[in-house]
């Protein structure tokens, strides 16, 4: 037993420290700003009055929020409706969900603004295009996290006991599916922002004239590093906030909820029967 | 209004304040298995009907069908006579109980029970008021506020007893509400959903495969096999006149003997000449070579030095043993004995073996083999 807490301990001593030293070597970097010796938050106030800082965070946040609204409208009725309906074909979401994974992003451009060709200019050159792409991308995960949070509840009685009791398909959505799936839906929200927010190489590629923030810290990067940094540092405790402010929300007193831990969602305690072994019903619910 | 006596309750209003229930010509299948094959049934208002089967025999599709879960490819269901067929589940206004624990786990035990009435619009006092007393007709008045995960799984099933009764439904159907339970709870609650559905007088459908808990808690039985109903009737009629050898083997214990007709509705077997009931094999002329099933309690067997049959297993039941003797060509017979009786019986042991009354079922040697 106390092997077992020192070995805790060390563990995560080691792994906080492989995070912490790499953040405290930013933060001092971006407050020395070159002068040794002396600290100022210059490189950060610097950085706030940078041309293009506004817009480029503008885009990002209409690009990671649009991502997130269309994943959400997108998955949540899907998956819920493959666990009630079509239980053979969620292997085959599954896979689908996978690809993006075993594609490079490039790829995925190329192909994707091919098949967006047909679309009115106004989606192409704006913020949406980059929302679409980022919907796919982000795929392998907001799956992932909404589909654990169906599993870990027993959907199809939750379904039943409520029409039964009088329930419409909206009420039951928002008093009883939605504050079960509330983890996972956030979850696959937190990851869709994350990775829009984040993500380089595709930004670049397809709205070179409007910059996401990524985007335009790699041409911040050229002339300032302190001030680069200074960004990723206020970038990254920004997401460590969301990361936070998820795991707060989500910890309510549930059963049968999903937890998120380092970015990996998992089902906990299953209420029941999993959805899997139960034949699919043409019902009139 | 008539009065009927219980266990728990000396003496229960026995009250008749619901819908009746017809189902006619019910087909439903699924591929190519039918579980529902032209199934009908009629269960009278404020009756609790247990549905009684093995898996896949279809109670729970006509259970689901009778709910609006499942839609079936023909027939009709008609509650108080109304035809809900092409009804959705949500305005049937039936309340349900299932297998799995259903609660909301979102919901304390008291906005679970309210649920039926909050989707209704009710008034939020009248709604809590109503729950409240539902949770106290279940004995969980202290646990208002506890969510499902700290209750225990009795616990959870009388939450969702009181939560099926909330919205006042036409029916209540319950789908192997016990199956979850350990023995002792099991046996608690089955006495308690017959005396809330006693006293509230609502017309019950409770699918089971334990036919301890059909036999015991129900008004009649209907005994299930794939699709069809082989027999409706009382529990004691279902036990001691089975109307079909299925019957007769699934509900209770039988030992098949062989065994000769000697006349029209009498038949020798063990040594004994017994009456026959009417059934298969009931009709065969004399002389006809039949097997008989015989009930564990019709069988007497008894230590003797001399006897022909060798006690082959003992099993100690508690209050009673169950004893297994081999006749003479190898053909094996059960008796249940006081246990006080059981001790005299040791395995390998010798022993006589006599019919005490009549044979349960005939069955011509053809049909047996």
């Amino acid at each position: 037993m106390r092997n077992d807490r020192i070995f805790r301990y060390v563990t995560l001593s080691v792994l906080g420290l492989y995070v912490i030293i790499p953040m405290y070597a930013s933060v001092q970097f971006s407050l020395e700003g070159g002068y040794h010796g002396h600290l100022s938050f210059d490189a950060y106030t610097q950085a706030v009055s940078q041309a293009g800082l506004g817009p480029s965070i503008v885009t990002s946040l209409e690009v990671s929020g649009g991502a997130m609204v269309l994943t959400l409208a997108l998955l949540v009725p899907t998956i819920l409706y493959a666990h009630l309906r079509l239980p053979r074909l969620r292997p085959v979401l599954e896979a689908l969900s996978l690809l993006p994974l075993g594609v490079p992003a490039v790829v995925i451009v190329v192909g994707v603004l091919g098949v967006y060709d047909g679309l009115p200019s106004w989606i192409i050159g704006s913020p949406l295009i980059l929302a679409l792409l980022y919907v796919v991308i982000a795929l392998p995960y907001s799956y992932r996290a909404i589909d654990a949070g169906v599993r870990a509840m027993d959907l199809r009685t939750l379904v039943e006991a409520g029409r039964t009791m009088g329930a419409r398909w909206t009420t039951l959505f928002f008093r009883v599916l939605f504050p079960n799936l509330r983890t996972g839906i956030l979850a696959a929200a937190f990851l869709t922002v994350a990775l829009s927010l984040g993500e380089f190489a595709i930004a670049s590629l397809v709205l070179p004239d409007t910059p996401t923030f990524p985007v335009w810290l790699v041409g911040v990067d050229t002339t300032s590093p302190y001030i680069t940094v200074a960004l990723s540092v206020v970038a990254l405790i920004v997401t460590w906030g969301l990361l936070g402010a998820i795991s707060v929300v989500g910890s309510g007193r549930r059963r049968g909820g999903a937890v998120i831990t380092a970015g990996i969602v998992g089902a906990t305690e299953q209420g029941s029967a999993p959805a899997e072994a139960l034949e699919p019903s043409e019902a009139l619910i | 209004m008539s009065t009927i006596e219980s266990e728990r309750a000396p003496r229960i209003e026995r009250r008749v304040d619901g819908d009746g229930l017809e189902l006619v010509d019910c087909l439903r299948s699924f591929g190519k298995t039918l579980a529902l094959d032209k199934f009908s049934l009629a269960v009278a208002p404020g009756e609790l009907v247990a549905l009684l089967g093995p898996s896949g025999c279809g109670k729970t599709t006509a259970l689901r069908a009778v709910a609006g879960l499942e839609r079936l490819d023909s027939g009709s269901v008609l509650v108080g006579g109304e035809d809900v067929t092409a009804l959705p589940a949500h305005r049937r206004n039936l309340g349900m109980v299932f297998q799995a624990y259903s609660l909301f786990p979102n919901m304390n035990a008291l906005d679970n029970v309210a649920f039926g009435l909050a989707v209704r619009k009710t008034r939020g006092s009248a709604r809590r008021k109503r729950a409240r007393e539902l949770l106290d007709l279940v004995g969980l008045s202290g646990l208002a506020e506890r969510f499902p995960h700290e209750l225990s799984g009795g616990q959870q099933q009388r939450v969702a007893l009181a939560r099926a009764l909330c919205a006042e439904p036409r029916l209540l159907l319950l789908d192997e509400p016990l199956s979850a339970l350990d023995a002792k709870v099991r046996a608690q609650l089955r006495d308690e959903i017959r005396r809330i559905q006693l006293e509230l007088g609502i017309t019950t459908i409770f699918v089971t495969h334990d036919q301890e808990e059909a036999l015991s808690i129900s008004d009649r039985v209907g005994v299930m096999r794939t699709g069809r109903l082989e027999q409706l009737d009382t529990p004691s009629e279902v036990y001691s006149s089975p109307a079909t050898e299925f019957v007769a083997q699934f509900v209770g214990s039988v030992s098949r003997l062989p065994g000769e007709m000697v006349g029209r509705g009498t038949v020798s077997v063990l040594g004994s000449i017994v009456s026959a009931p009417a059934g298969a094999g009931y009709e065969l002329a004399p002389g006809s070579v039949v097997d008989v099933l015989v009930r564990p309690e019709s069988i007497a067997i008894e230590p003797s030095p001399l006897g022909q049959a060798v006690v082959a297993r003992v099993s100690f039941l508690g209050a009673t043993v169950r004893v297994v003797a081999a006749l003479p060509g190898g053909v094996e017979v059960a008796s249940t004995l006081p246990a006080s009786d059981g001790v005299l019986l040791p395995a390998g042991a010798r022993a006589d073996v006599r019919l005490r009354s009549d044979v349960l079922f005939v069955l011509a040697r053809d049909a047996a083999t």
